[in-house]
Parts: C-alpha cells; sequence; structure tokens
C-alpha cells in the first residue's frame, strides 16, 4: 500500500475543517489558562498564606497528573454535579485549567523578576495592592513571560487533540472516523501530522521573534 | 469505602504495566537523547540533518498524533509492530526528541574555556566532549530530564488509546462497570501523583549524587 | 513643637539579629535631621520602620501624631496606607518605575492614591522637575537618565505626594562621584526651603553637618550620640563616635586619592 493522494485531496477539506475546531479550542483554552493562570500567581504571591500554599498544591497536582484523566474527570463528573457542558466547552476547560497550571509558573518567574525596591516604592506612594499589581509589577512582569507563554500555547495546540477521546469534532477526530470508514488510516493522519508539523514549525518561528523582542525570561519555569 | 478499595488491586494491576512502559521508555529516550542531541552538535553534516530532522518531527506534532499514526497507519505500510511495542516505540522517540535538546543545551552551556583546556592539555575533540564537557554538563541535565520523565508518565495515559490495557484504560472499564466516577478518577489521579512525586524524588537524589564533592568548575554555581 | 516623628523604646529583631534595642527617637516638626553611623547599625530599619515599610517588636512608633506601630500589632491595610501618605522616601537605589516615563513616574501616584485630575497631576510634575532641574527630560524613560538624574527624579516623586515627612536613604551612595553634589544641590534647596521634616542618612559628613539642625550617630541598634552638627560630627563626646568618624575621614582620604 502506498500513499493516495488522490484520497489525501479529497479528504482534506473535512480535515481542515475539523483543524478549524481545533485552533477554536485551543484559543479559547488558552484565554482560560491565561486569567487563570494569572489568578493563580497573584494569590500565590499575594494572597493570603494558607490560600497560596492550596494554590501551589493544586498547580503542583494539576502538572503531576495526565491531562487526558483530567479531561475524563471533567466530562464525567461534572454532569453528575449538575453542571451541563458541551464535550467541546469540557474540552476547552480542561486544557485551560491544565495549562493554566505551567501558566502560573512562568507567571511567578515574571513576578520574582520584579525587584523588591519596586514593591517598596509603590508602597511608600501609597499605592493599594491592587494598585502595585496593575500600575507596577505586572507591567513589569508581563513583557518578559511573552515568549515562555508562547511557547505554552503552541504545546497546548499539539495537545487538543485529546479532545477526540471525548468525542470532540476536532481534526484528529475526523481523521479517525475517515480512516474507520475507509479502512485507509495512513492519509489522514499522515496530513494531520504534517498539519500540525507545519503549525508548530511556524510558531516556533514566531516564538524566536518574540523572544528576541522580549527577553527570555521566565522560560526556563 | 471498602469497595474502592477493592478496585485497587484491578488499578494497580494498571499502574504496572503504566510503569513498564514509562521506565521503557525512558532507557530508550536516554540513549536517543544522548545520540540525537550530540550528532546535531558535533556529528558530520548528514548525520547532525538527520538527528536535527528526527528532533524537530517529534517536538512538531504530539505523542498522540504519532501513537496512531504508528498504530494505525505504519501497519498499512507493512510495518506491524504490536501495541505495546508501539508504545514503548513511540513515547521514547518522543521523550527522545525533547531529550536531545536538554543534551544540546547544557553542552552548549559549558563555558569554552572548558574545551579549551581540554585541547591544550592534547584531547582531541572527542575526549575533550567525553572526560571533560559532558560530565560537567550531566549536571545541568538533570532537572530538565526530571521535567521530561513527568511528562513521559503522563503521556503513557495516551497509550490507552491504543488498547493498552494502562491506569487510564482500567479506570475508564471500572468507571463503565461501576458508574462510580468520582471515586475511581480521584484514586488514579493520586496514583498518577505519587509516581509523579516519586520521579521527582528518585531526580533529587540523582543530582545530589552527581554533585557531591564537586566545586562547579567553569559552570555558574 | 509637635513632632512629626517618635520612636519610643522600639526593640525590632531580624531573626536572631536585634537591629534595634530600646530605641528612642523624637523628630519635632519642621526639623533637619541627619542619622550617620556604621554598616549595620540599623539606619535604614529606622526609616523603613517610619515608612511603614517593615514593622517592630516591641515598643511604638508614632507619625505626625499618630500610632503607626505598636508592638507586633499591624495595623490594617487600608489604616497603613492612610499613614503612609505623611511620609515619603528616597532609596538608594532609586526604584524609578522603569515602564513609566518620567513625568508619570511623577504623576501616576498622585492620580492614583491622592485622586487628583490627570492634567493638574501632570502640572506639578512638571514644576517639580523644573524644581530638580530636569524640565526637558520629562518625556524620556529612566533608562535614559544619569543615576543623578534618576535619584532626582526619585526625589521629585517622592515630592509629588506633599507627604509632611521626608525620608532619604543614603540617597547619594549610589552614584558615582561626579553625581554626587547635584543631587546634594536638590537637597539643599529643600532643606532651606523649609515646611518639610528631613530625614537623612548618609555618609555624606560634611553634607551632614552644613544642612542639618541635627545629627543622631547610631551604633548596634541604639542612639550613641545626639545634638547639633557641630557637636557630634565637629567635636564628638562618645569614643565610638570618634572612632567611626576617625574611619569615615580616612575612607574619605582614601576616596580622594
Ligand atoms: N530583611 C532583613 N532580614 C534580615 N536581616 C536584615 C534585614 N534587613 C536588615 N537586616 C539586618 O539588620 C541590620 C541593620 O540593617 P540596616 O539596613 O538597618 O543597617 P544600616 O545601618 O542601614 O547599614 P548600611 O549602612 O549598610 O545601609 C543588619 O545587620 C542587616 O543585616
Ligand atoms: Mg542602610
Amino acid at each position: 500500500m502506498t500513499f493516495d493522494w488522490a484520497y489525501a485531496a479529497a479528504i482534506l477539506p473535512a480535515l481542515l475543517e475539523g483543524l478549524v475546531i481545533t485552533v477554536q479550542a485551543t484559543a479559547l483554552g488558552m484565554v482560560v489558562a491565561l486569567t487563570l493562570g494569572l489568578a493563580m500567581a497573584v494569590v500565590r504571591q499575594g494572597g493570603p498564606r494558607w490560600l497560596g500554599w492550596s494554590v501551589g498544591q493544586f498547580i503542583e497536582f494539576v502538572r503531576s497528573t495526565p491531562l487526558l484523566i483530567q479531561l475524563y474527570f471533567l466530562f464525567y463528573v461534572l454532569p453528575e454535579i449538575g453542571v451541563a457542558l458541551s464535550p467541546l466547552a469540557t474540552g476547552i476547560l480542561a486544557l485551560g485549567v491544565h495549562y493554566a497550571a505551567y501558566c502560573a509558573e512562568v507567571y511567578r518567574a515574571g513576578i520574582n523578576g520584579v525587584s523588591r525596591g519596586q514593591w517598596e516604592a509603590a508602597a511608600s506612594l501609597g499605592f493599594s495592592p491592587w494598585q502595585t499589581w496593575r500600575r507596577v509589577v505586572l507591567p513589569q512582569a508581563l513583557p518578559p513571560v511573552i515568549p515562555a507563554l508562547g511557547n505554552y500555547l503552541v504545546a497546548m495546540f499539539k495537545d487538543t487533540p485529546l479532545l477526540s477521546a471525548i468525542t470532540v469534532m476536532e481534526v484528529l477526530q475526523v481523521a479517525k472516523i475517515t480512516g474507520a470508514e475507509s479502512f485507509r488510516y495512513l492519509e489522514p493522519l499522515t496530513l494531520v501530522g504534517v498539519m500540525f508539523l507545519a503549525l508548530s514549525l511556524a510558531a516556533a518561528q514566531l516564538i524566536r521573534g518574540l523572544e528576541r523582542r522580549f527577553g527570555r525570561l521566565g522560560r526556563a519555569a | 469505602m471498602t469497595d474502592s478499595l477493592a478496585m485497587l488491586p484491578l488499578l494497580l494491576e494498571g499502574l504496572r504495566l503504566t510503569l513498564q512502559i514509562t521506565v521503557l521508555a525512558a532507557v530508550l529516550a536516554l540513549v536517543l537523547a544522548i545520540v540525537a542531541g550530540l550528532a546535531r552538535s558535533y556529528a558530520p553534516r548528514p548525520l547532525a540533518w538527520l538527528a536535527a530532522t528526527y528532533v524537530e518531527i517529534f517536538r512538531g506534532t504530539s505523542a498522540l498524533i504519532q501513537l496512531f499514526w504508528f498504530f494505525f497507519a505504519l501497519p498499512l505500510l507493512g510495518v506491524e509492530l504490536g501495541a505495546f511495542v508501539t508504545a514503548v516505540l513511540v513515547l521514547g522517540l518522543n521523550s527522545g526528541a525533547y531529550g536531545a535538546e536538554v543534551v544540546r543545551g547544557a553542552i552548549g552551556a559549558v563555558p569554552r574555556g572548558q574545551w579549551e583546556a581540554a585541547t591544550s592539555l592534547g584531547y582531541g575533540r572527542l575526549g575533550a566532549l567525553r572526560r571533560v564537557v559532558f560530565p560537567q554538563a550531566a549536571l545541568a541535565m538533570v532537572p530538565p530530564a526530571g521535567n521530561l520523565a513527568i511528562e513521559l508518565l503522563k503521556n503513557t495515559a495516551l497509550v490507552s488509546m491504543i488498547t493498552l490495557s494502562d491506569l487510564t484504560f482500567r479506570a475508564q472499564i471500572l468507571r463503565a462497570e461501576t458508574l462510580r466516577t468520582v471515586e475511581i478518577f480521584i484514586l488514579v489521579l493520586v496514583l498518577y501523583y505519587l509516581a509523579a512525586r516519586f520521579i521527582t524524588h528518585g531526580m533529587g537524589r540523582l543530582e545530589r549524587h552527581l554533585a557531591r564533592g564537586r566545586d562547579h568548575g567553569g559552570l555558574a554555581p | 513643637m509637635s513632632l512629626a516623628l517618635a520612636f519610643r523604646d522600639v526593640g525590632k529583631r531580624f531573626g536572631e539579629t536585634r537591629v534595634l534595642e530600646a530605641f528612642d527617637l523624637e523628630v519635632p516638626s519642621g526639623e533637619k535631621l541627619a542619622i550617620i553611623g556604621p554598616s549595620g547599625s540599623g539606619k535604614s530599619t529606622v526609616l523603613r520602620i517610619a515608612m511603614a515599610l517593615e514593622g517592630i517588636d516591641t515598643g511604638r512608633v508614632e507619625l505626625m501624631g499618630e500610632t503607626l506601630w505598636e508592638g507586633t500589632r499591624r495595623p490594617p491595610e487600608r489604616e497603613l496606607r492612610r499613614l503612609r501618605l505623611q511620609a515619603g522616601m528616597v532609596f538608594q537605589h532609586f526604584n524609578l518605575f522603569p515602564h513609566m516615563s518620567v513625568l508619570e513616574n511623577i504623576w501616576r501616584a498622585p492620580v492614583d492614591v491622592a485622586g487628583i485630575g490627570r492634567e493638574e497631576a501632570e502640572t506639578r510634575a512638571r514644576e517639580l522637575l523644573s524644581r530638580v532641574g530636569l524640565a526637558e527630560r520629562a518625556e524620556a524613560m529612566p533608562d535614559q537618565l544619569s543615576g543623578g538624574q534618576k535619584q532626582r527624579v526619585a526625589i521629585a516623586r517622592a515630592l509629588a505626594m506633599r507627604p509632611p515627612v521626608m525620608l532619604f536613604d543614603e540617597v547619594t551612595s549610589a552614584l558615582d562621584p561626579e553625581m554626587v553634589g547635584e543631587v546634594l544641590g536638590v537637597l539643599r534647596d529643600l532643606a532651606d526651603q523649609g515646611g518639610i521634616t528631613m530625614l537623612l542618612v548618609t555618609h555624606e559628613m560634611q553634607f551632614a553637618a552644613e544642612i542639618a539642625d541635627r545629627v543622631v550617630f547610631m551604633d548596634g541598634g541604639r542612639v550613641v550620640e545626639d545634638g547639633p552638627p557641630s557637636q557630634v560630627i565637629g567635636a564628638p563626646v562618645e569614643p565610638r563616635t570618634r572612632a567611626f568618624l576617625a574611619s569615615v575621614l580616612r575612607g574619605a582620604d582614601v576616596r580622594a586619592d
């Protein structure tokens, strides 16, 4: 059996439609991850001690357990406790929470990069905690971590096909169904692989540009 | 509660397979990481290019897509590996690609002075790498390698999607049979978490072992 | 005369190190007080406590007639912020906000904290900038300034909140020698103008002697000698003050070489 180009061309439109869903899920998941991650990082640094500690444990736990299980967990448990979300929304939530844990660590590196003197100068001028975060700390902490957050965006994009496990019609699910119908998995799966490779490489190029612009702080986190 | 404890042996059976795959894939990844990481920087052109292609392809697509491709598409090209071998091979290849970047980065971070000192003592390029540079870089590789090992452990959950009855797979079966979703998934999450803690702990010991009695040479402390 | 600042039998520890012990200090309103002393004697700690950046363990601190610290009790955040408005601080390492223009560094707190209109705050900021001789650098970013210029902006920034008490912690120590003069000049103008209570921690003995009404020599977390500059710097009574001044003067000689 060899690669059938005509067949590949025939299924490409359906796959691209799936890819659109994948990209949408990634984008929304990243919005969740960026905001929730920031909230967790801020609470960890500036909230009450017990809350900061709990958030730290939560982050550690989320980072050490598989996204797939977290996905199943939300998919089966949310309806049981009366939260009815579509599979797509559940998937976005799972991606968002999982990557929020990683983003929180990135933000933390950025926040730690702001010197004590900045906090003290803000306090000496009478800024409230909220004003200190908004006017002084975050404007300095965020730009340097943009490239690192970009790397997690790419990582999340590559993880989005997991949503096929809960029946979301993203690109991998489309490929699986197409393959099962025709008994030809080679073309759909290869096409999916090539799509991801192309987009990841393009994104990596973009992130290198961001690194040149913003520096590389927070990358190691 | 007694019932959920009764599920434990079944889950532990799954955990055994999970750990088996993790360890075998980690060994494969370690070898691939060193070979590809060194080849990319120090091998002759065609080999370096080959290593780079391997690294970029496996980093540019996700482990899930790679698993599916090797499991569903590759047999159509006449190569049938079976689920277990596919799992170990793909997860090893995937982690190895990330590991290669760790190796390359750590070696690149050893100061030029160390190369020059070795050369001035009469070492050739390979000798300098083997005796002087690599041992210094190894210490810097341990923490990121620990993170990769945890990513690998988490990635093994994906093998449940190519029919292997690992921890995740057993959780799914048990859930379908007993419908006690919350207990099962929390138990499974905790098992993964403990396994991850174990890896972190082991890597910490390895790092201390490697660091023992060594000043930092040319590396920053 | 009313007191701007009072430390009463204050004790302060960092872990095992006792930084202040039975520390007493009264600063009348409008006074220019210089605090001198060896490294580690607790000078910065005194200023940081007055600025409410640091609490205390025992005793009591009053700022502009109100209790700021009493024992380990920490006032609620809101109260602390209100009290902080009574003092302004200039730091050794400037601590300008690097992402704001020079002008915004100065008007931002009056707008956000004091609730002054943006336009008025900017006008005030420009006035302050010309007072410290930097009117033409309003749009510059802090990175583009020299150390002496940064410190002058930092002084203007603190003044913009119009605090009755100003705290200066070795504001010339991080500067290249040729820039010390311009910053001291600004401080001198401020002192001459009067009205503001000034606490200056400094190693510039001559400058301290010149502008201070009173000098306090600290060592080991206590006030060792306290009096007019002509005494504490000119003719110290305490042996420890003498030893310190002798070593500082030697240091100055070495630097002059
Ligand atoms: N946050 C802190 N944690 C622990 N120890 C501290 C802290 N801040 C100050 N110290 C210690 O308290 C003592 C007094 O410090 P302080 O900064 O007040 O001295 P100083 O007189 O300003 O010295 P210098 O002239 O060097 O600035 C020092 O021994 C210092 O190490
Ligand atoms: Mg000091």
